[in-house]
């Protein structure tokens, strides 16, 4: 098959992973502030799609290995990429189906894993980089989330007792939304890079680009867009899972839950241990639910994201073995996983509108939920 | 295998206390402001606006 077309199909293939990443994670950042009522939720995706949008252009600091040193770039051709992406695009399609927070990283690790894996042999993986940079980071990220977010709703919740509810309940509700600015901006700027450094390795393997070349800026700018219209499609059904499934949220605990999830983000991708955003943002909206009530919290749910995060590599990992390696074997194999892989997000997409979650339900079971409040107080 | 327990610890302390700091500060602020102290309500919200602009600046630079 023609290079340069193999290539394109890459670059199409990784600005769609993009546009996944974007609505699996809008919730990570607007969750508590859609379920507070602190933004309404088009505003806080419109919000969170400029912010992303913007995040991408911030940062100069390129993604240089795709992989993080997880498998061997070295011996990485287009097809893996191309296996990989699909293989994470496929997890994200599933997960979102089912409302399931969990990281698009992750399941990009986990496609290029399985997909280098088969095409290219066991020795392409660094196993121990694995368990350091995916396994250990899955377990730390919520624990640290949740404790620093228990700590803090345990002080907010002390100290606010003397002041005015009613300055109180507007003023969490801005600091909120200051908060979940922060983490879609940190957001833009790390997840927009990861589909910016697939693009330009690919480029680089094709020769298109010198080796060691910075992204193009129409490579920055489509990952820009693709990742902020995703944000904007809003992925409500996960949106709902994490506003609502796990524990009731009022403002000053969301209040919380953003600043330790924004600050644990920041402090992770500075300080040498990268945890990823959605194991850090439902561990803080667990954590400030343990902080506000000890029995406020629906374990039920927070197992099967558990579950979930340790389904992602190897359930991403598997399509993209197939697919890397059914790509490798040439054009008809490439065209082949384009097809299939359409047609099954095509016919998860169908599915979904059978039972379609929409902004509208999220907003009445918050309505719901705040009429309960006030015939508990 | 080798998990940086180090840094492991550094992002931990971190969060905690920056978390601590700014909600803190921003409560304290809440306060002020519904007794109608108008200086340290401002002294407070100013503290964790300049946490913030480090915070942003971490992510520019």
């Amino acid at each position: 098959m023609d290079p340069a077309l193999v290539v394109i199909i890459v670059v199409v293939t990784a600005l769609i992973f993009d546009f996944t990443n974007g609505f699996h994670d809008t919730a990570n950042a607007m969750a508590t502030s859609i379920a507070t009522g602190a933004l309404k939720p088009r505003t806080a995706v419109a919000l969170s799609a400029v912010l992303n949008l913007v995040g991408a252009f911030l940062s100069v600091e390129v993604a240089k290995t795709i992989s993080g040193g997880i498998v061997d770039d070295a011996q990485i051709t287009p097809a893996i990429i191309f296996g990989g992406l699909v293989g994470a695009i496929m997890w994200n399609l599933v997960t979102w189906y089912v409302g399931l927070p969990s990281s698009s990283s992750h399941a990009l690790f986990g496609g290029l894993i399985g997909a280098a894996w088969v095409a290219s042999g066991v020795d392409a993986i660094h196993f121990a980089k694995v368990v350091d940079k995916v396994l250990v980071p899955a377990i730390v990220a919520p624990l640290v989330a949740g404790l620093v977010a228990a700590l803090a709703t345990i002080v907010v919740y002390r100290l606010k007792k003397a002041a005015d509810p009613r300055v109180s309940h507007t003023g969490f509700k801005v600091g909120q939304v200051a908060s979940a600015s922060l983490v879609s901006l940190a957001h833009g700027t790390n997840d927009a890079q990861k589909t910016m450094g697939i693009i330009t390795l690919a480029l680089i393997t094709s020769g298109s680009l010198a080796p060691g070349s910075a992204p193009p800026t129409w490579v920055i700018v489509s990952a820009g867009v693709a990742i902020a219209l995703g944000t904007y499609l809003g992925g409500w059904r996960i949106t709902h899972t994490l506003g609502r499934g796990l524990t009731t949220i009022e403002p000053a605990q969301g209040f919380a839950a953003q600043t330790s999830t924004a600050t644990a983000i920041l402090a992770s991708s500075h300080l040498g241990f990268a945890l990823s955003t959605t194991h850090v943002a439902s561990g803080g909206i667990m954590g400030s639910g343990l902080g506000r009530d000890r029995h406020g919290v629906k374990w039920g749910t927070m197992g099967k994201m558990a579950a979930g995060w340790l389904l992602t590599l190897p359930a991403a990992g598997i399509v993209g073995a197939i697919a890397g390696k059914w790509a490798s074997s040439g054009t008809s194999g490439v065209v082949g996983v384009a097809v299939i892989g359409g047609v099954v997000s095509i016919g998860i997409w169908i599915l979904s509108r059978r039972e379609p979650v929409k902004p509208e339900h999220i907003v009445d079971e918050v309505a719901a939920q705040a009429e309960l409040h006030k015939v508990a107080a | 295998m080798t998990i940086k327990w180090e840094a492991l610890l550094q992002v931990f302390g971190a969060t905690l206390l920056v978390t601590l700091l700014v909600v803190t500060l921003f409560v304290l602020g809440i306060r002020a402001l519904s007794s109608d102290k108008k200086v340290p309500a401002v002294a407070s919200f100013a503290g964790c606006v300049a946490v913030v602009l480090y915070g942003l600046s971490l992510i520019v630079f």
